[in-house]
């Protein structure tokens, strides 16, 4: 889903930025405070954890390519704003490190896999936890990266450089990340299932689970 | 050796070999004298002039530039060349149906009814060059600049200390989690004897990750430990001071004379 430069529109990529840089804002302001010491492990090691998974990518003809993004499983660990800035984090550093996904176009980028899919994939899970949380958990990753793929594929629809339509372009990037993202949810629920029966502390905001010795 | 065990190996390899392969930054050329916030604003202004632009020839003259501030940062052209095959080689499979699909006169046919047109052509070389040009000036200035130092150009840019300080313990902990990531494949690949069916790959790749994530967690948890031991637990905002230099100015007159030239030329 790592969109390089060149795909883009400059207004279309500083649209984005600002779209990007405003929800991180909001987000940094709700999170302030709440990186501790005893935070920021957790913090860097789910980044990393998402830096591997997001280094598999297919290339997709009519839109970019495919590949985990781990959104929702980061806003499920850490909560919705730690989690966005975790994956904006995570989306930085592969630019900066690796030169995935272009410099202009970060602001797209992070928009797509920071934003939209993790706070998406948020909502999903908390819509659904309440029901069965397993499948909260998959709900999430799978909605979560269609979601994002969708606002990748709108992005590359209304972008005069780049040449495909936006029926296209949403058709293809919407349902390919629909099947990829059952692979996704998959993987998120799994996971999940096992750190919440292993961990369940490290969760934000579940006073309903109980560590019993 | 399955799946699971292929592609941790795979991604962990590819992975390390970026982290660890930071010689080029340290090497006595041209960029690498530049200070990094300056070469962060100038390749951002290049990359900028480059998506604005969407003339071949104009292109074509733009991509002449990462190949000279390689060439005078003494980086090696293969290097430069794999680092942009990959996107430009993914690129190409993605507008390559242009070609066939843009409406003008034929320039080769393939069947009676598909053939590959002059305008497709025309758009699909002018989006490889914009691209690969864009892919090699991001490259040209990750391989002459230390993560710590664009770092510290970032701070120096205003950017806030948060979004720095997650940048910072995230890059930190990539080699610690593909290193644990590999001992835990190997400690897998040797204890594992039969051919699991599809469902018991399934469980055993879910608790693999599971596993994999609490012992990285609990592996950071220590070392986060051990750092407030020493009294390092403060988040280092990475600020540098650096005077500007004849490679900051030189730096600057190509950019400057790039944009000059682009505006002109139209």
């Amino acid at each position: 889903m790592h969109i390089p430069d060149g795909f883009l529109d400059l207004w279309v990529a500083a649209v984005c930025a600002l779209l990007a840089v405003g929800t991180l804002t909001y987000a940094t302001r709700r999170v302030n405070g709440e990186l501790t010491d005893a935070r920021a492990p957790v913090l860097g090691i789910v980044a990393a954890g998402l830096f591997a998974a997001q280094m598999l990518n297919w290339p997709i003809p009519g839109g970019t390519s495919a590949h985990f993004v781990g959104g929702a499983f980061a806003a499920i660990l850490l909560g919705p704003h730690l989690g966005a800035l975790c994956v904006a984090t995570v989306v930085t550093i592969q630019a900066l490190v690796f030169g995935d996904g272009g410099l202009v176009v970060l602001g797209a980028n992070v928009l797509n896999m920071a934003v939209v899919e993790v706070y998406v994939g948020y909502g999903v899970y908390r819509l659904l936890a309440g029901h069965n949380e397993f499948v909260a958990a998959f709900g999430a990753g799978w909605l979560g990266i269609t979601a994002g793929a969708l606002a990748a594929g709108l992005q590359l629809g209304v972008s005069e450089a780049f040449a495909y339509e936006l029926v296209t372009t949403l058709s293809i990037m919407g349902a390919g990340h629909l099947a990829l993202g059952l692979i996704e949810g998959a993987i998120t629920a799994v996971v999940y299932r096992y750190v919440a029966d292993a961990r369940p502390d490290i969760f934000p905001g579940t006073p309903r689970r109980e560590v019993s010795a | 050796m399955d799946g699971l065990d292929r592609t941790v190996a795979e991604v962990s390899g590819a992975a390390q070999s970026f982290l660890l392969a930071a010689t080029a930054p340290e090497r006595d050329g041209f960029l690498q004298a530049v200070d990094p916030a300056v070469k962060l604003l100038g390749v951002l202004t290049l990359l900028v002039l480059t998506v604005a632009t969407d003339r071949l020839l104009a292109l074509a003259g733009l991509a002449t530039l990462p190949v000279g501030l390689a060439i005078a940062s003494r980086l090696s052209l293969r290097t430069l060349g794999k680092r942009v095959a990959l996107p430009l080689s993914a690129s190409a499979v993605i507008v390559a149906p242009q070609a066939l699909v843009q409406p003008g006169p034929a320039v080769f046919s393939l069947t009676d009814s598909l053939a590959l047109t002059a305008p497709g052509l025309a758009y699909v070389a002018t989006f490889l060059v914009r691209v690969g040009t864009c892919v090699a000036l991001l490259s040209v200035l990750l391989l002459t600049t230390r993560f710590s130092a664009l770092l510290a150009a970032l701070r120096r840019l205003r950017v806030p200390a948060l979004p720095t300080t997650l940048l910072a313990i995230t890059h930190r902990s990539l080699l610690l989690f593909f290193r644990e990531l590999e001992r835990m494949t190997h400690a897998r690949r040797s204890r594992t004897f039969t051919r699991l069916s599809l469902r018991e790959a399934w469980r055993q790749t879910g608790s693999f990750l599971g596993t994999f994530l609490l012992r990285s967690l609990e592996r950071g948890e220590r070392v986060q430990q051990a750092a407030r031991a020493r009294g390092g637990t403060r988040m280092t905002p990475y600020q540098r001071s650096q005077t500007v230099g004849v490679a900051d100015v030189g730096f600057g007159l190509v950019v400057a004379v790039t944009v000059v030239v682009r505006v002109i030329v139209g």
